[in-house]
Formats: structure tokens, sequence, C-alpha cells
């Protein structure tokens, strides 16, 4: 595959994973306030989005929505990220099946017509994003082989889910202290994770719970964990290496990310701190992006060695010459 | 054929319908009747209520919103998406009139790619004098510097659409060729896909040869000019990008024909061979169908200023390591003072009479019809040799006289670069126009490819001029669509076809102007 469509293919996926997010987040965190004293809100109820999203600063709380949802200034706007979205599916048009490019396209059209910087605009914006990613992911699983435009569409959501699920993680530490509380309820159910998180733990709500289902679960689709795991799956996908081998740097640090998901989680979130164990893995995260492209994007005129001791022994020479 | 039950049954369709002076594609000399091609249709459209009318062409037109057939308008500063507008009364062309049609094609695109072949290396027909040198040498698109450069099977055009229209006459006449990057074969993909959509019954009934075919054909022509024997070859479609306004056919034809779509930064030339970058390294390619000019192909060679394309490609091109189509230099063909000859190049090359006449054309490359042109502008279409899209022309009859004027300063200063050609009524086809049925003028660009072999699809692009009198049908001058459904040869139906005074007639009009 072309790395230009690679590319495209790959950033479509992360950027229709950005916005079903950030609509999430603006829903379920409108849902929550709705329940709350003007006390509890404090002065800048909608900041802390941005501040968790890390999206920049805006003046009124009016607009804060409107930078996060409809904004043209905002380059990761809802709107925006639907924007890139689109054009990345048109710049690799004909490895799109014509159903998903239409789901796009109808989405793009469908916001286009609706009155933004309103509530009830924003509302709706919200909601049919998060509709259309739904419809879009399973017009992917039902229409595209299972081929390397596969691996790259699932590994740019899965890599962008997990970003935005560690980041809603990080959401108590924005909040005001009268908030922190109810913003458990916010992340859980903007993961689509209330109901699980009830079943499996009662209403009461804590650190250890929410963290059990939203960063390591190995089971449920949002977690971070989760998602690691199938961004390694799918670059294992491509380079045709075995489970416990790696031929490129995003298949060696995709491997120890999952392992540290895996077997340290609870240790290091004790040891460090929520707030600084997220930031550290955002690190990592994108680490792992920044491998991604450089492993199948940029442009290189030599041929990518698919064969573990081969990477290996190149690995060490460069090394060895860098020293 | 009952034309008088057929009456009966449907007086309303065609009774407000004015045909005027004009050749009208669908009703006879009457003025009422439809024409026997035209019978089943006419009865359908008839049958039709206002409601089921409507309802099909709101679907019509979602159908092409939502895929996105959209075309990009530059003109308004907002590089705004429109699609191209689509009339739903099919244009419909009797099997033995495409039959002659097919053939004046394929006798076409031959004596043209012998053509561009001769003056690239022997450069016979320019030194019997048949074609003056100098017309070639000053063509805008001439290549000279690719002079003996060996293509697969000498074919320069694999891909040509000639553009058909129909005189007062009702005689086929090409208006001109387009040898370079004939572009809009998507539509008439996807006009027949949602044709077939919306009148099911209707496409049934009258046995319509299928269009559908034409991405193998064009995959199978590109595959049989590689430049490499023994390896499956590689073919790509090369675009400018996404930005462009014939986009979406770019990427439609690549899916249809499972190529990759690259853009310039996709490729690189190594040791003269050509190579595009995928996620596994580099793989070699044979064939570039480009959608790209000439002058974009290689910033080292031709525009330094182009980001389009490959640097280097010209070298991998010349060593013969890749095969672009259509090649370098077939805008000699385009060139609209260059289109006078082909009559000519089609005695010479072939011995044969044109199957298809030229429109009567003034050069003004020769003085005495340089003369005619000046004197005669208010009567004649005066069009620039290498413009096209519309753009550049202009209709004596209908302009003003300071345009008039503008033009006869231009084509003073510069005669090479301007023919004249007396304005063509160009026949009418009913369009539904806000509801009722109104002739329109219409042309027709069928797409022909060379390869090893010759292969001529059955239908193509009918294009429509929808404001009211306009002969224009350019998209970009608001220009619509028609399928076109070429009725499938059976055999006794076929003679009642032809039966019509127009049909009857043998071209008249003598092909150029002997001076």
């Amino acid at each position: 595959m072309l790395s230009r469509v690679a590319e495209n293919l790959y950033w479509m996926s992360r950027y229709i994973e950005r916005a079903d997010n950030i609509a999430r987040l603006v829903r379920a965190h409108q849902t929550e306030l709705l329940d709350m004293t003007s006390t509890h809100r404090g002065e800048h109820e909608w900041h802390p989005l941005l501040e968790v999203t890390s999206m920049g600063d805006a003046e009124s709380d009016e607009d804060v929505v409107t930078y996060l949802v409809s904004s043209k200034d905002n380059l990761d706007s809802i709107r925006n990220c639907i924007y890139f979205a689109r054009e990345n599916a048109r710049s690799a048009r004909d490895q799109v099946s014509s159903e998903m490019w239409q789901e796009l396209n109808s989405l793009w059209l469908d916001l286009d017509a609706i009155k933004a910087g309103t509530p009830d605009g924003h509302q709706q914006i919200c909601d049919a994003v998060m509709r259309s990613a739904y419809q879009f992911t399973g017009i992917a699983t039902s229409t595209i082989p299972r081929s390397d435009a596969w691996a790259f569409i699932q590994l740019g959501l899965a890599l962008e889910r997990a970003e935005k699920t560690s980041r809603m993680v990080d959401l108590p530490h924005f909040l005001p202290s009268g908030m922190a509380a109810s913003s458990w309820n916010t992340m859980l159910r903007a993961c689509s994770a209330l109901d699980l998180h009830r079943s499996r733990y009662g209403v009461g709500i804590a650190v250890d719970s929410a963290t059990s289902i939203l960063l390591f679960s190995n089971t449920f689709p949002r977690s971070v964990r989760y998602c690691v795991r199938m961004a390694n799956e799918r670059l294992r996908q491509l380079s045709g290496a075995g489970a416990s081998d790696y031929v490129n740097s995003a298949e060696r640090d995709g491997g120890a990310l999952l392992a540290r998901l895996s077997f340290r989680g609870v240790e290091e979130i004790t040891s460090l701190g929520l707030h600084e164990y997220i930031d550290s893995l955002q690190v990592d995260l994108n680490t792992l992006g920044n491998e991604v492209a450089e492993s199948f994007f940029q442009l290189r005129t030599d041929t990518p060695s698919f064969n573990a001791e081969e990477y290996l022994r190149s690995q060490l020479q460069s090394q060895q010459q860098q020293q | 054929m009952a034309r008088k039950l057929l009456y009966n049954v449907v007086p309303s369709l065609f009774s407000a319908y004015e045909t005027a002076q004009f050749f009208d594609e669908a009703v006879d000399g009457t003025g009422k009747l439809p024409r026997p091609e035209y019978a089943g249709t006419a009865e359908f459209f008839a049958d039709l209520s206002k409601h089921q009318m409507e309802v099909s062409l709101r679907s019509l037109e979602r159908n092409f919103i939502k895929q996105g057939v959209t075309f990009t308008v530059y003109s308004d500063g907002a590089g705004t998406e429109k699609i191209f507008p689509f009339d739903p009364f099919p244009r419909i062309v009797a099997a033995q009139e495409w039959a002659h049609i097919d053939r004046g094609l394929r006798q076409r695109i031959t004596a043209l790619n012998y053509f561009l072949k001769d003056i690239y290396s022997d450069r016979k027909i320019l030194k019997e004098g048949i074609v003056p040198e100098e017309l070639v040498r000053s063509s805008k698109h001439y290549r000279p510097e690719f002079s003996g450069t060996k293509l697969p099977h000498d074919v320069y055009v694999h891909i040509c659409g000639s553009d058909l229209i129909r005189d007062e006459n009702g005689v086929f006449t090409v208006l001109e060729d387009n040898g370079r990057c004939p572009s809009g074969v998507s539509y008439m993909l996807e006009n027949r896909v949602a044709m077939q959509r919306t009148f099911p019954d209707l496409y049934r009934q009258l046995g319509v040869e299928p269009v559908s075919h034409y991405p193998q054909a064009l995959l199978r022509t590109l595959q049989s000019v590689t430049p490499r024997q023994h390896v499956d070859p590689v073919c790509v479609l090369l675009t400018p990008g996404y930005q462009n306004s014939a986009y979406y056919e770019h990427s439609f034809l690549a899916q249809q024909m499972g190529i990759e779509l690259v853009e310039g930064r996709d490729l690189l030339v190594k040791d003269d061979r050509v190579y595009m970058h995928t996620t596994r390294g580099l793989t070699q390619v044979d064939v570039i169908y480009r959608r790209i000019d000439d002058d974009f192909l290689d910033p080292r060679f031709f525009r330094r200023d182009s980001m389009l394309g490959v640097p280097d490609l010209m070298r991998a091109y010349r060593a013969g390591n890749v095969t672009l189509v259509n090649a370098v230099g077939t805008g000699v063909a385009d060139d609209k003072a260059t289109y006078a000859y082909v009559p000519d190049m089609i005695r010479f090359y072939l011995s044969e009479e044109p199957i298809l006449p030229n429109v009567r054309t003034f050069l003004g490359s020769r003085d005495d019809e340089l003369t005619y042109i000046l004197e005669n502008i208010p009567d004649l279409v005066i069009k620039a040799v290498d413009e096209a899209g519309g753009y550049g022309m202009l209709i004596g009859p209908e302009s003003t006289k300071a345009e008039q004027e503008e033009f006869r300063v231009k084509v003073a200063a510069n005669p090479r670069g301007y023919i004249g050609q007396p304005v063509i009524s160009l026949s009418r086809h009913p369009t539904f126009c806000d509801g009722k049925l109104e002739g329109r003028h219409i042309d027709l660009r069928p797409y022909v490819l060379q390869g090893k072999e010759t292969i001529v699809v059955p239908g193509g692009l009918t294009r429509v001029a929808l404001r009211k009198g306009s002969l224009v049908v350019n998209s970009s001058q608001g220009g619509g669509s028609k399928d076109t459904w070429v009725l499938r040869d059976e055999s006794d139906t076929a003679t009642e076809a032809v039966a019509g005074p127009e049909t009857d007639s043998a071209p008249t009009t003598e092909p150029g102007l002997q001076s």
C-alpha cells in the first residue's frame, strides 16, 4: 500500500475517533452539570474540558463549548476533526469503501446544515457525530478486507482511543474539588462504561474501580490496555512478526507499553499519583504514534526489514555507529 | 411500430413541445411524434405521474450528492463542490446508427495515432505537404524533444474523446478531438448506475448496451502497453490531488480498476526507472495513466514550479522504462487547426474516406480563409486553437459588437491561433425543465480506447446545454448531462429504427474546406 494512502487511512480513523471522544466528553459533562448546584460548579464550569483535552484557552463558558464543538479556529474542534477525516478519506478515496465515504460525506453535509454556536446546535452536532462514528466503524468492519488498509484504520482508531480515554481519566485533576466526585460519573458515561461499572462494582465509584475498567481492563474495548493490545496486534499483522518478536521501533515500544499496562498499572499509580501516571502514559502513546509514522509513512528508499534478528542486528549496528 | 396507437396513448407528452427549426433527437418531423427508438421511453414518461417523476428526480439527486459525484468550480473563489446537473430523459441511439459511429471513431483514432507516430518519426505527411510543417512546428503542444521515442504498439493516444454533434440534418459530425486527458467518463458510468436504479423497468424493456465494462477495458488497454515483458504490469493513475476538479473521476477509475491512485510525491525515479513509495518499500511502476498535463509532469524538464510532477520522469519515459497514457506531445492532435486536417490524414494513412465528417473549418493560418474569418465574425464561431472547456471562444450571432471587435484584433494579431466555423445548430433533445419538457442543445462525447486492440464503448456522455437557447454544453459553463442508451441490435426492430428521412441522407457537407 502507498505510504501516503496508509497515512490518510490512519488519520481519517484518528480524526473520527477524536471527534467522537470530544462529543462524548461534552455530552457527558453536560449531563453531569444538569444535576449540580451552582456552588458546586464553580465559576467556569466548562473550562476543565479545555484543560483535559489540551486545547488552549477561551473566554466564557459558551465560548468553550463552541470552541470544542464547532469552531473553525480550533484545529481539533469536532467540526474540524470531521473536516480533516473527510479530507483524508478523499485523498484515499480509492481505498475507502463507497459506503464508508457516503457515511462520512453525509455526516459532513449534515453538520454543515446544523446551526452552530447555540446550545441546541452543539447537542445536535455531538449526537450526530457519536451516532455516525458507530456507523462508520460498523461499515468499516463489514466492508474492508482484513488487509493493510484495515490494519491502518484500526491502528489509528486504537491509538486515538487510548489517548482520549487516558485523558478522560485525568479529568478529576482539572475539576474544582466540589465536582471531583462527579467526574468519575462523567468519564464512565463518556466511555459508555457506567453500566459496566455498576454491574461490577455497584453504585459507589472510586479511583481503583474506575481505573480498573478505563485503564486496565483486558476486555472492555475502550480501555487503554485493550486499545494498546489492539494496536500491537495490527502492527504485527503489518510486519508478520511473531507475538513475542518485533521488527520496528513501534512494535518494540508498543510491546513495552502493553506490559506496563498489564503488569504494573496499580503499583505505578500508587507510587506516581494518578495525574503523573497519566502524563507518563501519554508520553508513551505519543512516542508510539511517532514511531508508527516513522515505520510506515515517512518516505524511505530502502526496504524495511521483516525479520526480527535482522532488525536487532541493524539496531545494534546503528547504535555502535552513533557512539 | 404502432405509431398511431402510441399517439392515442400518449397525447400529452410532446403536445406542448416545440422542436422549432432544430433537428430533434426524440421527436420526428411532425413535431409531435416520437422517433421509433424513442417510442417506448416516450410512453413510459407519459405514464409517469407528476408525483412519481418528482420522487424519481429527488432520489437521483440524493444519489449523486451522497456519492460525492461532484466537480469543483474555481471561478466563485470558494472552490465549491457542485454536482453535475443531470437530466433523467435518456438520449437514445439506435443500433445501426451506433454501428456507423463506432466505425467512424475507430477510423479516427487510428488515423490520429498514425499521424502522431509520423510527425515524431519519419514526418512523411509533412514532407508530402499534406499537413503544413509550420502548423505542427507552431503547435503549442508539439514536443520535438521526444521524437524517436519508441512507444509500445506505436500508440500515442490511448484514450480519445472526440466530441460529436448532430447538425440540422441529423448527421453525426466531429466537433473536436480530445487526445490529451479527456474527462467525464465517470459521469457516464455513474449516470448509468443512477438510471438503472431509478428506472429499472424502462431500462430492461428497451435492451440497452452496457457500459459498465469500461474500467476493465481501460485496465486491459493500460496493461497492453507495458514496457516490461514477462512481468505482471504495475499500472497507476497519477492525479494532481483532491483539489483538482476531476479528482472524483480519478479516484473512481482507480478504484474500479483496482490500481493505485498516486500523486507526484508518491513516485520517484531511480536509475531511469519509476518507483512508488509503499509501506513495504519501493515498487516499480510500468504504466502511468496520468491525469496531469505534459507541462506539469516533470519539474526538471517542463515547468520548474510544478509540485504535481515527478523529477526525472521524462528520463525514465525516454529510456522506455515507463509508458505514459496518453503519451507526451499528443496535444498536437488536439490543436483545433490540426483538426481541420484529420480528414486528409484519414485519406493519407488509411486510403479511406472519413466516415464521420468534420465541421467546415476556416483556418486563420491560411490567407484567404483568414480574410473570410475577419469579414464574417458576426456569423461565425471563433475558437482559440489551444483552449478547451468552452473558454476562448466567441459565438458570433450571440456576441456584442465590442466582443466581435476584441476577437477581430486577436485573430489579426495571431492568425495561427484561431479558427472559424459556421454556427451549427446542434440537435436538441427533450429535457425536463421546471416540470415540463423543453428542447435543449446536446452533444456526445464517446470514449475510444486504443492499445494492442481498439475498444469503443457503446454510449458516452451526452452533454446538454441547460440554459435556454445556449449552445455551450461544458460543465464549467452551465452544462449538464444525460445518460446515453445505445440500443442492442435486435435485427427485426433495427430495420425499422433507421426508417426516417433524416438518417437516410448521406453526409452532404464536405469535410474541411478545400482551397
